[in-house]
């Protein structure tokens, strides 16, 4: 049974039924989305149960599906999962579900939001299962149109320029990416897609330019897609523009894409490139991620500041592949910071969408992002603050929460490497931190809210030296409003037209209290951080489902990353 | 006793509070509980789990004694051919520490029964100290370096929980986020000492790396280092130089709170590790010296800090910093008998001392501040509250409660032995730290203290002078601890042998204790230092009367405020940082933004030019496919119209050419032109896949 087909169309054979429906029965849509999501989670998870968990078993490639699609190109629909794409795959199912259930309050084109996001899941399904460059390609592409259109017609104020912004970035690293794969293809003999025979067939071994030729425009469209410094700057507008559901699957996914592709189809296929160029690999990660984290601590903005914490979140799975591209390093050591940067996709995806899930609450109740618009939370808001603290500690690497785990896998291997870059990765540690408690501390910690009509003038500059000393932190304001000296150089905006509020505001403006979170929303947010901790507590069974699919062809033999089964001994 | 039993044991102690947390956690979380319901099933709950904690550890200690060892274990996950696996060990060390540990949990939930009595979130409250005091259980029975960081940070994350557990008050935020912050910069080093120790031994086993380290197989520099970075967390943990700041104002949790953080969850964790790790640090002879001169230079200027404080709570605070200091020195000297005994006595009488201000705080009203200004000597109203603060301000000054000397007595030992030099300033630090806790027993219990709140209040509120109540269920665990200190005392003393010292050598992988043959000269020496302290106290606020017109002076106010770390920390640390930052968020902003920008615009020109030209030349074939292709889709799919016409109107009617470039961009026309190359790009890569299917 090909059952990694059937969960990959389900989602879009539901939007396709989605589309039928006729316009006055939003109620009709929601079941079915709920439903093709709900059924595509399934699949997903017998898939994953479905793999080898046997401890030291084999991890190549399994449900294999494979049939001719162009064969006068030498493409051909080859589905395949292992220990690293079933994670993943489990992840976008269950954040998609998740979204479908939040979403049920969406009023604004139902018919096609719920369209967009069923065959965005299609999409990035798609690519985690490809097996073929030019299938993956496809996919990569299907995965981005939706996501333009989200952003585009369910976003924000700016949301045109951010949806452009996003769509051109990716566009452009999906270029770079297509080169790459035709150079792929015409170098291996007889020509072909197929991703384990251009491993096996290694073209560009011992051919130092093209590898680096090839390096260069994977590395520009994963990077892109992950992102790392420089090339992040459409992240924090996407992600700020992108309506609650758009980011959750924007970070919870869509990013898993690049460092995804590094692991699947860089590191293997040009391992002599990616150890050639590892050092500046490591340095770019480096960069990300203490970039990432002091940039995010300084912004006022709730949303912008969980999207430039991704940028650091993301940055250690930058760092994991270039440990684990480095040839200097042990097997050992790079087989944990390779387990590390998968696990830290996996976390990543499930902290960072639950806490996208939760700005989201907080904006659909006072249509607002920014921090010093809110103040002691957890007082009005007690479980919805406990879940945020939950998230933020998950995020920031607390350990017994699945950051953690990830993170100190690809520090154990960075240090064995490199001791000075795990080290500098640490400060990004620190700085992290000190970002989210300060997070915690500005918006839910303090005084009841109270409503104090006094326009929203405080920027960051001025209200930063509150940080450690109580009393002079700024005056809280309930009221949100937008301080006009935040808009950033924004490309003035307002193009799709569209009703004023998607959503009903609920905040109780008098009372200056919001109101606890909602069962649909816990039901959206929980399993996530319930999976959070599960990973954190008995991460065995996935690392070694991972560990057994990163040792195993057509991964492991040519990334040199077989030999630690024979050898024993410490990493040294 | 048999092994299933001892890890069973072992098990219990470390899960039952926890389970306490996360059933609370779940009930008021996720099914909506609360109200006194939830109150009263959380308060009972924890003090059980208290109370079973106390009992498996008890008989533990007894079986420990006995001499059952144990080590046990299980893979936690194995990344490539490297196992890390979770352990629990019981050993000397370990178990003493569990002991006090769950002693003094026990006596602080009985206590907080009584004191948090009114507060509405009191289950929260429970739930926090089950989490505290499992996570602290879970450090000191761990026998894994990667369990015991996971257990540490957990103990960080419970003090953060409990030092903000007023969270609407506005000091409690800014001092939990600082507890938490400025001991995980420590944490860092940790980490990175952990992972390089496994590096160099491929196991996080503690007993592994230690033998590691005794049989050379790691040295020379990569071993200082080790040893540093280590040393860094529990520097951290245990507030010392440089990391002291968060200690004393961690006060901003309950004070029952403080009584657990300041003797045996938080801050002992430090130097726990440092005693735990001994052989590692002591192979290093930077490494120890780096630990001694830590621990003096926080023991001498937390005391004198302590004695300039306003507050009792403030002088506790600086008190614990002070003698966490000490035990590094004696740790530092190689005497882990002689700086974990005064771990353990210090966790008794500091909790002693913090449950006895938690009886004033809450006979006064929990409100206002801890000044000695309102006491004005409280003690007659309540005097079994004097009689434990009594005894253990003794026990802390250094004065024989029973036979049983100081508990710094064999630290001054070693002292002696080693370094004259470090055993002069030790005994400076005696001589304050007898006189800053006489200080604060006058100031708080006496007539002194009377006569000290009549002059400092002649324009302020009168002193306390209601009738006060002392409640048994408050002053009972305050004198069970009490009672603890000369039993346990006896136990250290070395006029008994010192069956203390044995008991913790015997489970260490070192030599033990250098011979201790002074014991009488240092008991001499530290009974003149207490006593030489509390009389100059005693005079100085009596006879001379010079208490009544202390000034603040610059060099006061300096003392007071801990040296001025605060003020560097805050003014220039944070501002350079935040500085940095925000130089990079406007590098973000204008320079990369912009770029990004400018790469933006270059494209969409680009595609304006194409665009000029597809309107000129192929304007009316592209109109006529487009229309019947979006046609088409619209009639088999109903796909909403106005998208259709949108993109429709983006190829078909666009842009009139008259307005610049950027107008353009802003009225989002590009944007109609883009929506319909995707849309098009979908059906073409839709009807690519069918096509290739069927061809």
């Amino acid at each position: 049974m090909p059952l990694i087909s059937i969960t990959l169309f389900i989602p879009l054979l539901a939007g396709v039924l989605i589309l039928g429906v006729p316009k006055e029965r939003p109620d009709i849509m929601k079941v079915i989305a709920l439903v093709g999501s709900l059924l595509s989670l399934v699949g997903s998870v017998w898939l994953l149960l479905g793999l080898n968990w046997q401890r030291g078993g084999g991890g190549g490639l399994q449900w294999q599906e494979q049939t001719d699609w162009i064969p006068s190109l030498g493409a051909s629909y080859h589905l395949a999962i292992d220990g690293i794409s079933a994670p993943l795959i489990a992840l976008s199912a269950l954040l998609t579900v998740a979204v479908v259930i939040y979403s049920w309050q969406v009023k604004y084109r139902v018919k096609e939001y719920f369209f967009l996001f069923l065959l965005l899941e299609t999409g990035l399904l798609g690519v985690f299962a490809a097996q073929d460059l030019l299938l993956f390609y496809l996919f990569f592409e299907v995965s981005l149109v939706p996501m333009y259109f989200i952003i585009g017609v369910w976003g924000g104020e700016r949301r045109t320029y951010a949806a452009i912004k996003f769509f051109l970035y990716t566009r452009v690293g999906s270029l770079a990416m297509l080169l790459s794969f035709l150079a792929l293809y015409l170098t291996t003999n007889p020509h072909t897609f197929d991703l384990p025979t251009i491993i096996k067939a290694q073209p560009f071994a011992g051919n130092y330019w093209g590898g680096t030729l090839v390096l260069l425009g994977l590395f520009l469209g994963f990077a892109i897609k992950l992102p790392a410094f420089p090339l992040h700057s459409w992240l924090p507008d996407a992600h700020v523009e992108a309506p609650t559901g758009g980011s959750v699957i924007l970070a919870g996914a869509l990013l898993k894409l690049g460092g995804y592709g590094f692991i699947r189809i860089g590191l293997p296929t040009i391992p002599q490139a990616f150890n050639d160029w590892a050092i500046v690999i490591i340095i770019i990660a480096l960069i990300s991620i203490i970039y990432g984290a002091g940039v995010a601590l300084v912004q006022p903005d709730f949303k912008k500041l969980v999207a430039f914490s991704s940028i650091n979140h993301m940055g250690y799975v930058l760092l994991g592949v270039g440990i684990g591209g480095s040839q200097t390093a042990s097997a050992a050591a790079r087989l944990a910071a390779l387990n590390g940067a998968v696990l830290q996709m996996v976390s990543h995806g499930l902290i960072t969408g639950a806490l996208f899930f939760l700005v989201g609450f907080l904006y659909d109740r006072t249509h607002s992002h920014l921090i010093a618009d809110y103040k002691g939370l957890w007082n009005s808001m007690p479980i919805y603050s406990g879940l945020t603290a939950l998230a933020f500690f998950g995020s920031l690497g607390l350990p017994a929460l699945s950051g953690f785990v990830a993170e100190f896998q690809v520090f154990l291997g960075t240090l064995a490497v490199y001791p000075w870059a795990a080290a500098l990765a640490l400060i990004g540690v620190i700085v992290t931190t000190a970002m989210f408690l300060w997070t915690l501390q500005r918006m839910f910690l303090g005084g009841p809210t109270t409503q104090v009509d006094m326009p929203s003038q405080a920027g960051f500059e001025d209200s930063w030296d509150g940080m450690f000393e109580p009393g002079s932190a700024p005056a809280p304001r309930i009221i949100p409003q937008r301080s006009p000296n935040l808009a950033d150089i924004a490309p003035p905006t307002l193009t799709l037209e569209r009703p004023q509020a998607d959503t009903t505001a609920q905040t109780d403006k008098n009372s200056g209290s919001l109101p606890e979170i909602k069962r649909r929303e816990l039901i959206a947010v929980v399993p996530l951080l319930i999976l959070t901790v599960l990973i954190g507590i008995i991460p065995g069974a996935l690392i070694g489902l991972i560990n057994a699919a990163l040792t195993t062809a057509p991964l492991g033999p040519l990334a040199g990353l077989v030999f630690i089964i024979v050898k024993a001994g410490g990493l040294h | 006793m048999s092994d299933w039993l001892t890890i069973s044991l072992i098990l219990i102690s470390i899960f039952a509070p926890l389970l306490v947390f996360v059933s609370v956690g779940l009930l008021a979380g996720l099914f909506g509980w609360q109200g006194v319901a939830l109150k009263r099933l959380a308060a009972r709950a924890a003090i059980s789990a208290a109370a079973i904690a106390a009992l498996c550890t008890s008989l533990l200690l007894i079986a420990t004694i006995a001499g059952t060892r144990i080590l046990a274990g299980y893979t936690w996950a194995v990344v490539g051919n490297q196992t890390i696996e979770f352990s629990v060990r019981l050993d000397p060390l370990g178990a003493t520490l569990a002991a006090l540990v769950a002693t003094v949990t026990l006596a602080v939930m009985v206590f907080s029964l009584g004191y948090m009595e009114e507060e509405k979130r009191q289950a929260r409250y429970f739930a926090y100290l089950g989490l505290f005091s499992g996570a602290m259980l879970l450090l000191v029975w761990s026998g894994s370096l990667l369990l015991l960081y996971l257990a540490w940070e957990g103990v960080g994350l419970a003090s953060f929980l409990l030092i903000g557990f007023y969270w609407e008050r506005p000091a409690a935020g800014p001092a939990a986020t600082k507890a938490f912050l400025i001991t995980r910069i420590g944490d860092v080093g940790l980490l990175l000492a952990i992972l390089a120790l496994f590096f160099q031994t491929g196991s996080f086993d503690i007993a592994t790396n230690l033998q590691a380290v005794t049989g050379g197989q790691i040295s020379g520099t990569g071993l200082t280092l080790i040893a540093l970075l280590l040393f860094m967390g529990a520097a951290g943990k245990s507030a010392q130089v440089p990391f002291q700041v968060w200690l004393p104002d961690a006060m901003a949790g309950p004070t029952p709170v403080s009584a657990l953080i300041h003797s045996a969850t938080m801050v002992a964790a430090g130097v726990y590790l440092v005693a735990r790790m001994l052989p590692l640090i002591l192979a290093s002879g930077v490494a120890a010296g780096v630990v001694i001169t830590i621990g003096l230079v926080s023991t001498l200027m937390a005391s004198a800090a302590a004695l300039a404080q306003p507050e009792l709570k403030q002088v506790l605070a600086y008190s614990t910093i002070s003698q966490l200091g000490e035990m590094l020195v004696g740790l530092g000297m190689g005497g882990l008998a002689a700086g974990t005994f005064h771990l353990v006595m210090q966790g008794l009488f500091k909790a002693s001392l913090f449950l006895a201000a938690g009886v004033l705080a809450h006979a006064l009203g929990t409100g206002g501040p801890f000044e000695f200004a309102r006491y004005g000597g409280v003690g007659k109203h309540l005097p079994r509250t004097r009689f434990g603060f009594a005894v253990a301000a003794l026990a802390l000054a250094g004065v024989p409660v029973t036979l049983a000397p100081g508990s710094r007595d064999s630290i001054l030992d070693l002292a002696l032995a080693e370094q004259p030099l470090i055993a002069v300033l030790l005994l400076v630090a005696d001589v304050v730290t007898a006189a800053y806790i006489a200080r604060a027993f006058l100031l708080t219990f006496t007539s002194v203290g009377t006569r000290f709140a009549a002059s400092l209040n002649r324009n302020g509120q009168p002193p306390v002078s209601a009738p006060l109540e002392e409640r048994p269920l408050m002053t009972t665990p305050l004198l069970a601890l009490v009672v603890l200190l000369p039993i346990v005392g006896l136990v250290g003393s070395p006029w008994f042998g010192a069956p203390f010292n044995s008991f913790i050598g015997s489970g260490a992988n070192l030599p033990l204790s250098p011979a201790e043959n002074n014991a009488f000269l240092s008991f001499i020496f530290s009974f003149s230092a207490a006593l030489i302290g509390i009389a100059t106290i005693y005079l100085y606020y009596t006879r001379f009367n010079l208490g009544q017109n202390a000034k603040q002076t610059l060099l006061r106010q300096w003392v007071v405020s801990g040296f001025g770390f605060n003020w560097f920390y805050n003014r220039v640390l944070v501002t350079m940082v935040v500085g940095l930052l925000l130089m990079l968020n406007w590098f973000e902003r204008k320079f990369l933004n912009r770029v990004a920008d400018l790469m933006v615009r270059a494209v969409l020109s680009g595609a304006h030019t194409f665009q000029l030209f597809e309107n000129k030349g192929l304007d009316a074939g592209a109109d006529q496919l487009t229309n019947l292709t979006l046609r088409l889709a619209r009639r088999q799919n109903q796909f909403d119209a106005q998208v259709i016409d949108r993109a429709v109107s983006g190829v078909g009617y666009e842009i009139k050419l008259s307005s610049g470039l950027l107008a353009r961009l802003q009225t989002g026309q590009v944007g109609n032109y883009l929506f319909a190359i995707f849309v098009w790009g979908l059906v073409a890569l839709l009807v690519g896949l069918v096509l290739g299917f069927l061809g």
